[in-house]
């Protein structure tokens, strides 16, 4: 996933250790099941069966169930079927290959076709996934979030109280003994070395989507790795990040995707969806803004609120 | 012989007197220790208590975050949002 993987549980030595080892061993498998940089991942083998039925795992048909209604959800502004847009911007190796290679001065071809993602087809019966044709998806982030979930799930079983932490996206379950929150640090996009803010937030999901990282160079011109569904470019957005509370984490990702991909201008349907439980925004300025409910929520002093 | 005596005895009493008196007056004239007022309390490490030492031995994470977890007072993990 190349991305920092915190665990953390309270509770018992013994138990604690085995539900770390059980989740640990839980992300690793899921990270080559659902990488797009091994041709023999799950994933890639469901990219190369576009055009045809594919029966998958219990683990991929969930994730790309709950990405299909994630996008139903967002109006199409999360859509895994960037993969080919994504690669036309450079972002077709490891971001560790992508960084040490430099900039990038090739001509890259025409813009790639685009794919609604919601045009994909679920058999449950069967458990089979349909792509159409061409048809090629990246579940990159919002795997992250499902995973971070499932395996804080797991260590549940042996703690009184964990968080799973993918890359920033997370899941917290309970609380630690005698408090009343988890605390988050939301990190400033215009200097990840600083906390902009720190969060004290309930159980749940959290994630956060940043164009401030993961970011290349092609003809002299800075890349960034959240292509818009609606351009199939590296989206254009007056958004640093966002950072969205969720019941679950991998809803807090997608979201989080979609309200940054959409910038100030498209907010309605975070405002509108009973699962964003509460959102906030960094512009250009590194100015906190979030919506209504975001000082209760995350317990900050934020002055700049969205409005339904 | 005798005269040897005295004399000895002699001079360990002056050097046991000269030596009490370059001492007495060495003390006299060194700094005193500032005397405790309210302004200036006492300042000593808290001991941790059974619950925080149960606490920390329970700790446990493969995140370089929780890589110290030393004198947590309790489990408070330090978790950072960011986007990746």
């Amino acid at each position: 996933m190349n991305s920092a993987i915190v665990l953390a549980a309270e509770g018992d030595r013994k138990p604690v250790t085995i539900g770390f080892r059980l989740a640990r061993q839980f992300i690793e498998r899921s990270e080559a099941r659902f990488t797009r940089f091994a041709e023999s991942s799950e994933l890639m083998q469901l990219n190369r069966s576009s055009g045809t039925w594919f029966q998958a795992s219990p683990d991929l048909y969930e994730v790309v169930q709950v990405a299909r209604s994630l996008g139903v959800e967002t109006g199409g502004l999360f859509d895994p079927a960037i993969l080919p847009a994504l690669r036309q911007a450079g972002y077709d190796r490891s971001m560790d290959e992508l960084l040490q290679s430099g900039p990038l001065d090739t001509h890259r071809g025409p813009q790639p076709k685009m794919y609604d993602f919601r045009m994909i087809q679920l058999d449950p019966a069967s458990r089979s996934i349909y792509l159409p044709a061409g048809m090629q998806i990246d579940l990159g982030g919002i795997a992250k979030g499902w995973i971070a979930e499932k395996a804080a799930m797991q260590l549940a079983r042996f703690s009184t109280a964990c968080a799973v932490s993918a890359g920033g996206d997370m899941f917290l379950i309970d609380l630690p003994a005698g408090q009343s929150t988890w605390e988050v640090g939301l990190e400033d996009p215009l200097d990840p070395t600083r906390d902009l803010e720190l969060l004290h937030i309930g159980p749940g999901g959290i994630a956060t989507s940043s164009v401030a990282k993961r970011r290349w160079v092609v003809d002299g011109q800075p890349q960034h790795h959240l292509i818009d569904p609606r351009t199939g470019r590296p989206a254009e957005t007056d958004w640093l990040s966002v950072t969205v509370l969720a019941p679950h984490a991998w809803q807090a990702e997608g979201f989080a995707k979609a309200l940054l991909i959409g910038g100030s201008q498209v907010t309605g349907f975070g405002i509108k969806n009973e699962n964003l439980k509460a959102f906030l925004a960094v512009d250009r300025y590194g100015k906190l803004w979030g919506s209504e409910n975001s000082s209760e929520v995350f317990h900050v002093a934020c002055q700049n609120f969205f409005a339904g | 012989m005798k005269i040897t005596k005295l004399a000895l005895r002699i001079w360990f009493s002056v050097a046991t007197l000269f030596s009490f008196l370059v001492g007495w007056i060495f003390f006299a004239h060194s700094n005193k220790p500032a005397p405790l007022t309210q302004s200036q309390p006492a300042q000593s490490a808290p001991v941790p208590d059974l619950t925080s030492r149960q606490l920390r031995r329970s700790f446990r994470s493969n995140g370089s975050t929780f890589s110290n977890p030393s004198f947590a007072p309790s489990f408070r993990p330090r978790l950072r949002t960011g986007g990746s």
